[in-house]
């Protein structure tokens, strides 16, 4: 076997707080514990989900934004080029807006509210937002 | 920050110094004031609970202050001095609105200012609670109407009567200042500058403007069984157009959850708007209400920003800091639901 993978070892962490570090506390240590390994979970969700939404922000800013050298910052490039006005929302800007925040709230707080009610009234992008791979 | 920290940053506050301070109230020396403990907060504003216990009475209170003087914390953090908060409570409740009675005024230079110490009021304020214990059933069901009514009486209070260091800007220096502030904090979102375009775009020419409570939202309200009992936390007070506060009441993100209740998780934007206008005689319309709920979304997104902030510079570099700064999602998917089809 090779060593601990980085997963491995948030997981482990998260255990160690949840059940040996949380039942000793109460008050406002309890609440920041709970916190930190809910911060934990936010990282182990990312480590799997980066890479498809950083791709899918390059793709966009290669569609939408065409001429513009290429960026570290693709979202960054297609915000600025949305306040000076030089690109303007289409239905299909938003369309990926829509999937990139999926995908986003899919790492930071699957349990939001409105996450499930944007999965319903946007079933497509929903289902694009889920896939492994990413297409715009 | 673990309890010692919370318990350390208020070095200042002691029970003799407390005592000095409400000497007018009849407190002759440090045993009068007791119980003394920090309630949670952040780095700059330190709230603390304590009992005033004279001859025939024990009085609990609250202490608020901040060590820092405004200006030292980011740009998006409330700029109002506690000492110009103090003074918008006694207005408030002068036209009827349920608010703590204000002791004392603590000015600056004296050891515990700038800050000022009020009533305890009792209530729930937990929206947790509010939102689903048995208890507060009935509560629920006229909660959005009581805060309707409630808004419309603190809505009185116009411009004028107010301290000068209230802020009073107009829509379009507040967008401005929006732009600001997601430049400086580096134009990551295109969902918060799609909903800033569409906010300069759509902005409605208000026909009042009134001092508004600017964080009049389930979490900063205290409710018993049979409904509201006070309205805390004025630090966000400015003026503006009064659908503001109604549209802020309804945003999602103050909804705790229950999506289907669009007034703070407990009620419906027809309850709110009776409540309105049956004390005004008029009341904003829902397109309006849903423009200052977009207003109240992308502010969340800036508040989240600004979080972060506070934690890269390390004015606040606390675990809770850096973990609001991760919300900035949230705000965007309330901004992309509401801009459904009105884009």
């Amino acid at each position: 076997m090779s060593q601990t993978e980085a997963t491995e070892l948030l997981a482990a962490v998260q255990g160690f707080l949840r059940q040996s570090v949380l039942p000793q506390l109460e008050g406002f240590d309890a609440y920041t514990t709970r916190v930190a390994a809910n911060s934990l979970a936010i990282v182990t969700r990312e480590i799997a989900a980066r890479g498809t939404l950083d791709a899918l922000d390059h793709a966009a800013a290669a569609r939408w934004l065409p001429l513009s050298p290429a960026t570290e910052q693709p979202a960054r490039a297609l915000g600025l080029a949305l306040r000076d006005g030089s690109l303007q929302p289409d239905a299909d800007l938003v369309s990926y807006l829509r999937q990139r925040t999926l995908r986003q709230m899919a790492i930071d707080n699957p349990r939001y509210s409105a996450f499930k009610q944007a999965r319903q009234r946007w079933p497509e992008i929903a289902a694009l937002a889920s896939e492994q791979g990413s297409r715009a | 920050m673990s309890s010692e920290q919370l318990a350390a940053a208020g070095d200042a506050v002691t029970s003799e110094a407390l005592a000095i301070a409400l000497a007018a109230q009849g407190a002759e020396a440090a045993d009068c004031v007791q119980q003394l403990r920090r309630l949670s907060g952040g780095a700059n504003m330190e709230t603390w609970a304590f009992e005033l216990v004279l001859e025939n009475s024990t009085q609990p209170l609250i202490l608020r202050r901040s060590p820092l003087q405004p200006g030292q914390m980011g740009a998006a953090v409330s700029q109002l001095p506690l000492t110009a908060e103090a003074a918008l409570l006694p207005l408030a409740a002068a036209e009827g609105v349920p608010v703590p009675e204000v002791l004392c005024i603590l000015r600056p230079e004296e050891p515990l200012g700038p800050g000022y110490i009020m009533t305890r009021e009792r209530g729930e304020g937990l929206p947790g609670r509010i939102l689903a214990d048995d208890r507060y059933t009935a509560a629920r069901s006229h909660l959005a109407e009581q805060c309707g009514a409630t808004l419309a009486r603190l809505h009185r209070v116009t411009p004028a009567r107010l301290p000068r260091e209230v802020p009073n800007q107009t829509l379009a220096e507040r967008l401005d200042g929006h732009q600001q502030l997601l430049d400086r904090y580096g134009n990551a979102s295109p969902v918060h500058q799609l909903a800033l375009n569409w906010l300069r775009k759509h902005a409605p020419t208000a026909e009042h403007h009134c001092l508004l409570h600017g964080d009049f939202r389930n979490g900063n309200l205290l409710v018993d069984e049979q409904g509201l009992v006070a309205v805390l936390d004025w630090e966000l007070a400015h003026c503006g157009d009064p659908a503001e506060d109604l549209g802020y009441l309804c945003g999602n993100v103050w909804r705790f959850g229950y999506s289907d209740k669009p007034v703070g998780g407990f009620g419906d934007y027809a309850q709110l708007l009776a409540g309105y206008r049956a004390v005004a005689g008029w009341a904003p319309d829902l397109e309006t209400i849903h423009y200052w709920e977009v207003f109240c979304a992308l502010g969340w997104g800036l508040v989240c920003l600004t979080m972060i902030d506070l934690y890269r510079s390390g004015a606040d570099a606390t675990l809770e800091r850096a973990a609001v700064g991760r919300r900035v999602s949230e705000s965007e998917l309330d901004l992309l639901l509401l801009l459904d089809g009105k884009l």
